[in-house]
């Protein structure tokens, strides 16, 4: 692969996909702490200990997500909202550029198949189109997922986006896996020199090691992937009433149908795709990542539905230009090495549309133009907080200092807007497991002894929505109603 | 006879004797034995609500009529122990089927054991004594005789499919699932046989669809089935998606794996020559593997289609060659067949449990409430035990959720149990004067803080009565 060479479809589709990821409002709630986090590490203080909660307070937190923080940190710094939702649709770009790029590579020349191969991992991924590192992290997959596909030299590109990775995302632990179970599979094909996989699997173990989090930056990823917490609605199975869940189930049936129908795959696209069939298996927020890994199987396999167009095309610019026998890519070497063969005018068009650009003046064009669509649509976005799943209104009567329990979902949303009311919990979630969590639970349930837990804890305030049973059960028991409204609840003791 | 078939009689005799050992406590068997005992002493089909007081009266059907009136006949004729030895017997009949099918595309044992022991494991989660169990033993048999036609040319097998159709759409409605692999086998003739085999697999789907219509609900039975396929009610555990992360989960997830790489290092070819049939395949496993992955209590099904497939290509994607079954002299197999079924027979006088163990319901409120009047709200889960145990007191709610208490009761169910706004309206609106509840709900603690009183209480269980 030849990175300066990426297929002006991947390109034109990458920016108009990036482009409508910029429709989507600024809204995930741990955005928030995660810009929190890395305007902290911008100004030279990587927080290790907690400063955003009054349960935990001056307790370890992971810093395994330092670089995405900080890059989304960077943005906001430099645009503003508009600055984070630019990050997210150059990253949404960079996703299915890179995604039709490897199916591309898979299928040259058969753009319908590649799109149709693409369509899954797109579908499927507009679901994690949020503003967390999450995103990045899927971006380091499939690029991943290109490498793994290429020769040799292309696996020596996997350490240095493995070094990144780990700093952006817990999910380079599959990466990790996945270089390994390539190495291996390299090994096993090959018939000299096995044992030279055998560096590139130890460099790839060391990189991930070289984070400010050291060994604990498996800690993450070892209990999202392994025990991921069911109650929250990502990390839930992947469920077939929900339209990522039906779509990921039709995937994961064509995957399993394409296998046996297919041609015979190589013990590499094995290797691949078979680990992260497992892994997309065990938590809704994994499945983008079967159809990123599938997108090249698919193409390399599914029949191309111009195909009997296609050749009767060729026949014809065979006639004309008495080229025949060859196929495209030999044509256009050919025209490339500056001969005088003809290659007919639709034939070409398919060639600069999805072979690679074939001189540097067009594929400057077709990036210009890319980078230009991308451009007006941020410009354009409305690149506004959507503030209306969150307690805005209610900040006014939340009172400072600790002793507030708040939503789960809010915790973000308050350290980025209530900055002077400290967090009972947050998404960052492993500093909370369990004690903190169990407790959280027990008293936005009203389950039986909550009361005990809200004295133990000093919890003198709680924001919480109106469906909490929390919510009805409180005021029977004599907490005041400081505040509320169709979103939220402000119950004072 | 063939090695083959003994080896699918040793599989079903193990799963036998591993089922003949769970104590009987399914939640749901209450009911379903009441609804028996009651068609047998009535003479008629049971159409209507008799046991809780949201929906007396009300006309439904859980499409197992059938099996209801086959475990209340066991019960009556052996009691705890009868129902124990149905469980075994139609346990082991899935097992046997399953291994009957895995077999007869690989024939080594060693290879065919594995993904066949798998789906016995898996299949534990649907031993409860209900009639879920005839679904269990009769799809096997269904695949059994598809593969035979499909893959042997043993066409007049087919013939049998209509009346175990009639038999099954009778004693449990997830039926529907044995008209989906039909209907698989019956695109697959038509787009790869050829005629008359082409013709004959379709003329049977619509054979045997004529004969699930032959039902005390009629067609209704099919519509609900789809039905509740198509709401995928999650609010039953059962129902919910797989999580291939459990137990049950992990086995499956091997063998789809399994079956994935298998195919992915063979091919469409490779598949092809080893197993014939390339469309039938991934058409089986796509689908019913998708079903399992949406709906957990279908997971022993998809099971049975993943294994053949995975014993008979993952030794292929090894590169191990294919063996012939061997035959075991008539008079061995039988001496063997003999021993097994003595073995059986044994265990089930001797180590059979007798009694059902009630360990995880509230067996110490029922003193209690034959003492007291008014409406009770129960646990969802306990409410078929109440149903046998506590008939003085209709329920509030009980496992026949999806035929009759759907959607308000469930709905006010829900609220109350997790104190949502509204709660208390539903308390007044039922009139709920006690409530059985597990301890830890949090209706159970706003009820002892608003003055409701412990009229007793257990491990895991409270009763309380308003004051």
């Amino acid at each position: 692969m030849t990175f300066a060479r990426v297929s002006a479809l991947a390109l034109a589709l990458g920016a108009a996909f990036g482009a409508l990821a910029t429709l989507q409002p600024v809204s995930d709630s741990d955005l928030f702490w995660h810009l929190e986090t890395g305007r902290r590490t911008l100004g030279g203080d990587l927080p290790r200990a907690d400063v955003f909660s009054w349960t935990v307070a001056g307790g370890p937190v992971l810093v395994d997500q330092w670089l995405g923080d900080l890059l989304l940190a960077v943005a906001r710094a430099l645009g503003d909202w508009r600055g984070v939702l630019a990050l997210r649709a150059l990253a949404v770009a960079a996703l299915v550029a890179t995604v039709i790029e490897a199916a591309r590579h898979a299928r040259p020349g058969r753009p319908i198949v590649v799109v149709a191969a693409a369509l899954p991992a797109i579908a499927l991924s507009r679901f994690a189109w949020t503003d967390r590192p999450e995103l990045l992290g899927l971006v380091c997959f499939a690029v991943l997922v290109r490498l793994l596909r290429g020769g040799d030299r292309e696996l020596l590109w996997t350490i240095p986006l493995l070094l990144i990775w780990s700093q952006l995302h817990g999910s380079f632990a599959l990466g990790l896996g996945l270089i390994l179970a390539s190495c291996a599979a390299r090994a096993l094909e090959s018939t000299r020199d096995r044992w030279r996989f055998a560096p590139i699997a130890a460099f790839a173990v060391l990189v991930t090691l070289l984070t400010p989090s050291g060994l604990a930056a498996w800690t993450s990823s070892g209990g999202h992937f392994l025990i991921p917490p069911r109650f929250v609605a990502e990390e839930g199975v992947p469920d077939a009433r929900t339209l990522p869940g039906l779509l990921f189930l039709v995937t994961l049936g064509l995957v399993v149908a394409t296998a046996m129908l297919g041609r015979r795959a190589t013990l590499r696209e094995a290797a691949l795709l078979v680990p992260v069939a497992f892994v997309a298996l065990t938590a809704a927020r994994h499945t983008p990542l079967l159809a990123i890994a599938a997108a090249p199987f698919f193409a390399s396999a599914w029949p191309d539905p111009l195909a009997r167009w296609r050749t009767r095309d060729e026949r014809t610019d065979e006639r004309a230009g008495g080229a025949s026998g060859q196929p495209l890519s030999s044509l256009l070497a050919t025209r490339a090495r500056g001969t005088t063969g003809y290659v007919g005018h639709r034939a070409r068009w398919a060639q600069a549309l999805v072979e690679g650009l074939p001189g540097r003046s067009a594929g400057g064009l077709v990036a210009i133009a890319s980078l230009a669509v991308l451009g007006v649509a941020i410009a354009l976005a409305d690149a506004k907080v959507d503030e209306s799943a969150y307690p805005k209104a209610a900040l006014a009567a939340l009172p400072s200092g600790p002793g507030v329990l708040n939503q789960y979902d809010w915790g973000g949303y308050l350290i980025e807007f209530a900055p002077s009311t400290p967090v009972f919990i947050d998404g960052r979630l492993f500093p909370y497991v369990p004690g903190v969590l169990d407790d959280y639970r027990a008293v936005i349930g009203a389950h039986p002894g909550w009361e005990s837990v809200v004295v133990r804890r000093g919890v003198t305030a709680m924001l919480v929505r109106p469906t909490d049973a929390i919510a009805v059960r409180a005021p029977e028991r004599g907490w005041r109603v400081a505040y509320a409204d169709a979103i939220a609840v402000v119950l004072v003791r | 006879m063939r090695a083959t078939t003994l080896t699918a009689i040793f599989l079903g005799a193990l799963a036998a004797a591993f089922a003949l050992l769970q104590v009987p406590s399914d939640s749901d068997l209450f009911w379903h034995l009441q609804s028996g005992e009651w068609t047998l002493d009535h003479g008629q089909i049971l159409d209507h609500d008799l046991w809780s007081f949201t929906r007396t009266g009300t006309p439904y059907n859980t499409g197992a009529w059938l099996g209801d009136v086959v475990m209340a006949l066991v019960y009556r004729a052996g009691g705890w122990v009868g129902l124990d030895a149905l469980r075994a017997l139609l346990v082991g009949l899935a097992a046997f089927f399953t291994a009957r099918v895995t077999l007869r595309v690989q024939p080594h044992a060693g290879w065919a054991v594995v993904p066949v022991v798998g789906v016995i494991l898996v299949s534990r989660m649907v031993w409860g004594d209900r009639p879920q169990l005839f679904t269990l033993a009769l799809f096997p048999l269904v695949l059994d005789l598809l593969f035979a036609a499909r893959l042997e040319g043993r066409i007049r097998r087919l013939a049998a499919l209509p009346f175990v159709f009639l038999l099954w759409a009778n004693t449990h409605n997830a039926f529907v699932i044995g008209l989906v692999a039909l209907a698989i086998f019956a695109v697959d003739a038509l787009l790869e046989a050829a005629p008359p085999a082409r013709y004959q697999l379709p003329l049977v789907l619509v054979t045997s669809l004529l004969a699930t219509q032959l039902n005390p609900a009629g067609a209704g039975a099919l519509g609900r089935a789809a039905a509740y396929g198509a709401l995928l009610p999650g609010w039953i555990v059962e129902d919910r998606p797989l999580d291939v992360l459990s137990g049950a989960g992990l086995v499956f997830a091997a063998l789809l794996l399994a079956a994935l790489a298998a195919a992915m290092l063979r091919g469409r070819e490779a598949v092809a020559a080893r197993l014939g049939a390339p469309l039938l395949w991934p058409g089986l496993i796509a689908i019913f593997s998708i079903l399992a992955l949406a709906i957990q209590r279908e997971t022993p099904y998809a099971g049975m289609v993943l294994a053949p497939f995975v014993a008979a290509m993952l030794p292929d994607a090894l590169g191990r060659a294919r063996v012939v079954s061997p035959l075991v002299p008539r008079t061995a197999a039988l001496v063997a067949i003999l021993v097994l079924a003595s073995v059986l027979v044994i265990e089930t006088v001797t180590a059979a449990p007798a009694q059902p163990d009630l360990s995880a319901y509230p067996t110490g409120a029922l003193e209690t409430l034959r003492s007291v009047r008014g409406n009770v709200l129960n646990e969802y889960d306990w409410g078929g035990y109440l149903i046998r145990y506590a008939p003085e007191h209709p329920t509030f709610i009980d496992g026949r959720g999806e035929a009759l208490f759907l959607p308000d009761v469930l709905a006010d169910f829900q609220r109350v149990v997790a104190l949502a706004p509204g709660y208390r309206d539903v308390l007044k609106r039922w009139d709920i004067a006690h409530a059985l509840l597990r301890q830890d709900r949090p209706l159970a603690g706003a009820l002892v803080e608003d003055g409701w009183h412990r009229a007793a209480s257990g491990t895991g269980w409270v009763l309380l009565s308003r004051p």
